[in-house]
């Protein structure tokens, strides 16, 4: 009998193609089962591709754009944070980076979005998260290659000291923008 | 002048000025490019979906799209030798931009700039490859739009760049 049989090829090539197969459908990840660990789910967020835009932002590195659900929205139109209350429970806010590059199309120079980078998360409930002014806070990192997100860190407190520098607006950095 | 005459004027001129204000508050509903496109024709934009931002020099800017424009973003538009539906409408909402004014090293929003609007009929707008193009100017000291000359072609000649994927600049980055 020879060392590898036909045979045994051929199971071995099976073996390898539902590998190949299965790991396809695990790239295919469900985000909203993601969670941070301790913290905020990603399915807190469910529907955040189709919030309207607060506001938007620009780094070195990031183009951001700010988008916030209905609960969150009206309390801004309502005046909030610059009437001095703050933001219901129920409030939520997310924030989309991307990577920047030059449009090789436009005919002027303008920086458009490269790469999907992270998403950070936003909520307030005041029951949940007293520690933290009632707010929750998450990220979740985008890997292109693997076409997936890992939540960063734990907990959900990783943006409270950051934000503490807008405490007088209830924690948030982005006003309404006109439009 | 007598003091009638000036009284009369001063009358005049709070009346204008108050008519004004209260005519700018609701010239989004009325503002209309000379024979182009109306402001009205986008009305809901505010709250539209984000397609994608963008930044160049002293503007930061974000399009938003109707749902119309979303789906056909979502089956994979704009796309080589494929068109966009008629009744797709798009909106950049071009803000001035700022130094973040609580200290962090980025640009954010400050005051309205302007509203670029498309709107695709390919009917209404068979001269200009289907689309029908529009500019409103802000002017922040009346809270009003101006509209950008006249006739729905200014965005025509420098979109023509992109004619072969249906003249959209703007893809719909992965969020």
């Amino acid at each position: 009998m020879p060392l590898i049989s036909p045979k045994s090829i051929f199971a071995a090539s099976l073996l390898v193609s539902f590998a190949i197969l299965s790991g396809v459908s695990i790239a295919a990840q469900d985000k909203y089962s993601l969670k941070v660990p301790d913290g905020l789910s990603f399915s807190d967020f469910k529907g955040y591709e189709s919030w309207q835009v607060v506001s938007l932002a620009q780094t070195d590195q990031v183009l951001k754009a700010i988008v916030a659900n209905p609960t969150m929205i009206a309390a801004y139109r309502a005046g909030i944070p610059g009437n001095g209350k703050p933001f219901p429970d129920g409030s939520k806010i997310a924030k989309i980076q991307w990577t920047q590059k030059k449009s090789s199309e436009a005919p002027f120079v303008v920086n458009v979005p490269d790469k999907y980078q992270d998403i950070f998360f936003i909520e307030k409930d005041s029951k949940r998260f007293p520690k933290t002014s009632g707010w929750g806070y998450a990220r979740f990192v985008y890997t292109p290659a693997s076409d997936s997100f890992t939540p960063d860190g734990k907990g959900s407190d990783c943006g409270y000291a950051c934000h503490t520098k807008v405490a007088t607006k209830d924690y948030i950095f982005h006003p309404y923008q006109k439009r | 002048m007598s003091i009638l005459r000036k009284a009369l004027g001063v009358a005049a001129i709070s009346f204008a000025a108050f008519g004004g204000a209260a005519i700018s508050q609701q010239n989004k509903d009325t503002v209309k490019v000379p024979e182009g496109l109306a402001l009205s024709e986008f009305s809901g934009y505010e709250k539209w979906q984000v397609i994608a931002v963008s930044q160049n020099n002293n503007i930061i800017d974000v399009i938003v799209g109707n749902p119309e424009m979303i789906a056909a973003y979502q089956s994979g538009l704009p796309a080589e030798g494929r068109k966009i539906p008629d009744g797709a409408k798009m909106v950049k909402i071009h803000w001035n931009a700022k130094k973040q004014p609580d200290g962090f090293p980025a640009l954010v929003p400050d005051t309205l700039h302007d509203l670029d609007t498309m709107v695709k009929d390919s009917k209404r707008f068979a001269a200009t490859g289907g689309w029908g193009y529009g500019q409103f100017n802000y002017d922040g000291a009346s809270d009003s739009f101006k509209p950008l000359g006249s006739g729905p072609g200014c965005g025509f000649a420098c979109h023509t760049k992109v004619a072969s994927v249906d003249y959209v600049f703007t893809r719909f980055p992965k969020r």
